[in-house]
């Protein structure tokens, strides 16, 4: 996501070839595939033609819609907890020395743990339903945000602290006024890893659970041979992703603008 | 107050040794707090078993675990070294042909968007349930940080660097390999560390949906049949697969840095 925002600052950068170039790369797959499917290079169960999968879409708007929205609500829980929970931890990080000296070490070491292999354990302890998914996918998310926002919170530049301290500014006020505002851009791309996290956590524990949401019907799909459906239920996990990514970012600017305007900049 | 300030002075009246056990301190106080509360409430061991009940799984599925390390550790190995070449040569040939590059990039970075697990059900109707869909899978999940820092790090090689290289009338592929491929270094370091990671993650999934070995699979068996101890135990397992991986990177990188003459 980072690269895609990056693109869309450098708009100056753009040019008609590079519009062009790549739109012409992706219709000259697109044909590819749809030639190959038609030549019977590669059979329909494999790989349907494109038009297949416009057509599950259509047919079956309603009913994907439906799954989207459980994954899109169980995300977005999951990733409002992750972020509290993992922005109080690194808070109580930044504030306390004796607390990031004893925290912060156990916290690289449980990084190490591939977390994805706990899915099941989640459904031994939360049974099968939204929770499991919740908690499962805050999890796999809470790790990048402490560690990323730990970083920004205690990586504020010593000249600003040093002020602070001439100007007696209570431990709060330098934490809410000048720690934090340093930190937004880290806090944040620890957040968009993490919304990145959470959709894999909700994801995963959908095909593990298989009730309802994408992963379920992408799972249930595939097992059954269905491709065209997993096909057009991934492009409806892309808008879910699509539509979290967004409000990460209006909140971000939001959040920048903001904070900077606080401080005249 | 000035908390840098404060924590210096801690550090020169607390005894440095306490600082440096607080961490390890809080683990073992956490661990026995556990072995002490579920010994205590008597909890059931399927649903969560005693730290000492893991170790003892440990030992008596010893010949188990350790015949399962090797189908998960190699396919995510061969994934991992699959999409290094790969990626290594598509952001090659990126930097070299402007045309490439205009024309794929941004296909790549808006495939990005799809959240790539996704896709791990598809992999195994394709690619069938042995052990070439989750190679598969663990490729396409680990190639994209690998295209996406290399053509990072080539792209933002010093300019004047390049201006050097074009006034001593190097050739395009000479500036490429001996100035803008050790200045990418770096990036592709840290892109193979998240790589290997990605393509652990990548094999477990697949594990997970087919198979019939691997430590995915162990975990998936032993959650059947309730066997929490030894579903925590093929966790472990995972961990020290992942960190001994983890650690053969960064020796192999900080060997190639000094090839490359980046570090001394």
């Amino acid at each position: 996501m980072d690269f895609i925002l990056n693109q869309l600052r450098n708009r100056a950068e753009l040019s008609p070839r590079r519009i062009i170039l790549p739109l012409l790369f992706l219709s000259c797959v697109i044909y590819l595939w749809q030639y190959a499917v038609d030549q019977k290079v590669v059979p329909v169960i494999i790989l349907p033609p494109p038009m297949d999968v416009v057509h599950v879409i259509t047919q079956n708007r309603d009913f994907m819609i439906g799954h989207a929205v459980s994954t899109l609500y169980e995300c977005f829980i999951a990733f409002l907890c992750a972020t509290l929970l993992g922005l109080s931890v690194s808070s109580l990080i930044t504030i306390s020395y004796i607390a990031r000296k004893a925290v912060y070490p156990n916290l690289v070491l449980f990084q190490l743990i591939p977390v994805i292999a706990l899915a099941p354990l989640f459904i031994l302890w939360f049974g099968v339903g939204t929770e499991a998914r919740v908690a499962y996918g805050i999890c796999l998310a809470i790790f990048p945000i402490v560690v990323s926002s730990s970083t920004g919170l205690l990586n504020t530049g010593d000249t600003y602290l040093k002020l602070c301290s001439s100007l007696t500014a209570s431990r709060w006020q330098t934490f809410s006024q000048v720690r934090l505002p340093f930190a937004l851009p880290l806090i944040f791309t620890g957040l968009r890893i993490g919304l990145t996290l959470t959709i894999i956590g909700v994801v995963v524990g959908e095909f593990v659970t298989a009730q309802q949401g994408i992963g379920y019907l992408i799972s249930f799909a595939a097992s059954g041979l269905e491709t065209a459906i997993a096909l057009a239920a991934i492009s409806f996990l892309l808008f879910v992703g699509l539509i979290l990514f967004t409000g990460l970012v209006v909140v971000e600017f939001t959040l920048l603008r903001m904070f900077s305007g606080q401080s005249g900049q | 107050m000035n908390l840098s300030i404060i924590s210096q002075a801690r550090r020169s009246s607390f005894p440095t040794l306490l600082f440096s056990l607080l961490p390890v301190l809080l683990f073992g106080t956490v661990l026995s707090f556990w072995e002490f509360v579920v010994w205590y409430t008597d909890y059931p061991k399927s649903i969560l078993p005693r730290p000492s009940a893991i170790a003892l799984a440990i030992f008596d599925n010893w010949d188990l675990l350790t015949s399962n390390i090797i189908p998960t550790a190699s396919v995510a190995l061969g994934g991992f070294l699959i999409a290094t070449l790969v990626g290594l040569t598509l952001s090659l040939l990126m930097a070299y042909s402007t045309w490439t590059k205009d024309a794929l990039y941004p296909n790549i970075v808006g495939f990005q968007i799809v959240p790539k697990i996704a896709w791990a059900p598809l992999f195994v109707l394709w690619l069938g349930i042995e052990f070439q869909s989750r190679l598969g899978f663990a490729v396409f999940i680990s190639i994209f940080p690998i295209i996406i820092s290399m053509t990072a790090g080539l792209k933002n090689t010093d300019p004047t660097l390049i201006r050097l290289c074009d006034s001593l009338t190097a050739t395009k592929l000479q500036t490429l390999f001996l100035v803008r491929f050790p200045f990418a270094l770096p990036y592709l370091i840290s892109a193979m560390k998240m790589s290997i990671t990605l393509a652990m993650i990548g094999v477990i999934v697949g594990e997970f949906i087919t198979s019939q070995e691997g430590l995915g699979f162990l975990i998936l068996v032993a959650f059947g049949k309730l066997e929490t101890d030894l579903m925590l135990a093929s966790v472990l397992f995972l961990c020290a697969v992942g960190l001994f991986f983890y650690s053969i990177i960064a020796f192999a990188s900080y060997r190639l840095e000094i090839w490359f003459g980046n570090k001394k």
